[in-house]
């Protein structure tokens, strides 16, 4: 598939304004972003979706969401786009190129604003573009979005990862009596006190999300079975394993690298286990006992 | 591959040590390999290019007691491995 011209991109941009745009913050596991944008309908859900989330205070950290109708000839704009079913990112230089068939964007990595034209009318356009940019913003701070859910269970942070339809939802069912932080993406990010996993807005199955952070305490990667245990991954199989989970679109190698790092000094730091989980909650009891497996 | 044979890391690639062992990604592809224990050895030894005696020298003297043509063997298969998935070059 041709790769649209950079330049191309940035042409669209000369015909956009930036009257009559408002804004909201929102704060993900610590990290500020602002959305600057036209207070529609999607404008107005995000406001609900993102209750939790959002702050007073905006943040150099930025995006602007323009309308397509907006420009001349949108129709030949949204057929230019059409053939990009899933996303499409290119680097050139410090800024990232960003395009699907419902949406273009480019990415100012290191000043971390960005700017994007919607085709879409649905919230799904507007919070993958956000999705994507929390992304970005993780790796600056030494962290980024897994596929995961988490759960709070007595103080502790707990990350359940693995593909779609390996139990993220089922795992959130069977703990009732803890706090679910995401069914959909965790965030990770790591201070001086270790690392944090937080709840995100961007849930899945279930309408589930927390604006609270916990102190990670393991990760599991998940495995449906018939008996309940628990086994360490070996180093070796970590890395790759956790990258494949990782929510990461630009093939910028700088940002490749620092989440290459991260993952790695996060294997250093904390344990991380192949979960076989039978549909019941034996596993708390497991992992409460220091992960002895039951016969 | 003769004994004078100089011989690189790729240098589109990034590398940590994680429990002793060498994790090195490479950038082509973001593809992850995890080093043994003679792959880690050769790994550093390759901080700069080195000929194929140079590093079968230089991993010998790190295992004195051991069977040497085993360790040989071993290097020859791990150098051969990491051509064929490009994490070492072989120079001109």
């Amino acid at each position: 598939m041709t790769a649209i011209d950079p330049h191309l991109l940035e042409d669209y941009f000369k015909n956009v304004s930036d009257d009559g745009l408002e804004n909201f913050n929102l704060k993900v596991g610590g990290i500020g972003l602002s959305v600057n944008a036209t207070k529609d309908e999607l404008f107005e859900t995000a406001l609900t979706k993102y209750e939790e989330f959002l702050v007073p205070e905006a943040f150099p950290e930025s995006v602007v969401f323009y309308d397509v109708q907006t420009l001349p000839d949108p129709d030949a704009i949204i057929q230019a786009f059409d053939q990009y079913k899933e996303i499409y990112t290119s680097s050139a230089g410090r800024f990232l190129n960003v395009y699907r068939w419902d949406f273009f964007g480019i990415i100012d990595i290191e000043n971390r604003t960005g700017k994007f034209i919607l085709f879409n009318t649905t919230f799904m356009t507007y919070e993958s573009i956000i999705r994507i940019f929390y992304s970005l913003l993780a790796v600056e701070n030494h962290g980024f979005l897994i596929h995961s859910s988490s759960l709070v269970h007595k103080d502790k942070g707990y990350v359940f990862f693995g593909i779609s339809g390996s139990g993220k939802s089922t795992v959130v069912k069977l703990s009732e009596s803890d706090e679910c932080l995401t069914d959909e993406l965790t965030m990770i990010t790591k201070t001086e006190d270790g690392y944090f996993t937080s709840g995100t807005p961007f849930h899945g199955e279930l309408p589930i999300y927390k604006n609270k952070t916990a102190p990670l305490a393991n990760l599991f990667l998940l495995t449906k079975s018939e008996t309940t245990y628990f086994e360490k991954l070996k180093q070796s199989d970590i890395y790759p394993i956790l990258l494949r989970n990782v929510l990461f679109f630009s093939d910028d190698w700088e940002l490749r690298q620092k989440i290459f790092n991260t993952v790695i000094d996060l294997a250093k730091h904390v344990d991380i286990y192949e979960m076989y989980f039978e549909k019941n909650n034996k596993f708390w009891r497991i992992i409460d006992n220091g992960f002895k497996n039951e016969d | 591959m003769d004994l004078k044979t100089k011989i690189k890391r790729n240098g589109n690639s990034s590398f940590q040590v994680a429990d002793g062992k060498a994790v090195v990604m490479l950038a082509v592809n973001s593809n992850i390999f995890t080093l043994n224990e003679i792959g880690t050895i050769i790994w550093g030894l390759l901080n700069e290019t080195k000929t194929y005696e140079e590093l079968v020298s230089g991993v010998l003297s790190k295992f004195p007691d051991e069977n040497q043509e085993a360790i040989q063997e071993d290097i020859l298969a791990f150098v051969k491995d990491c051509l064929k998935e490009q994490l070492l070059l072989l120079e001109a």
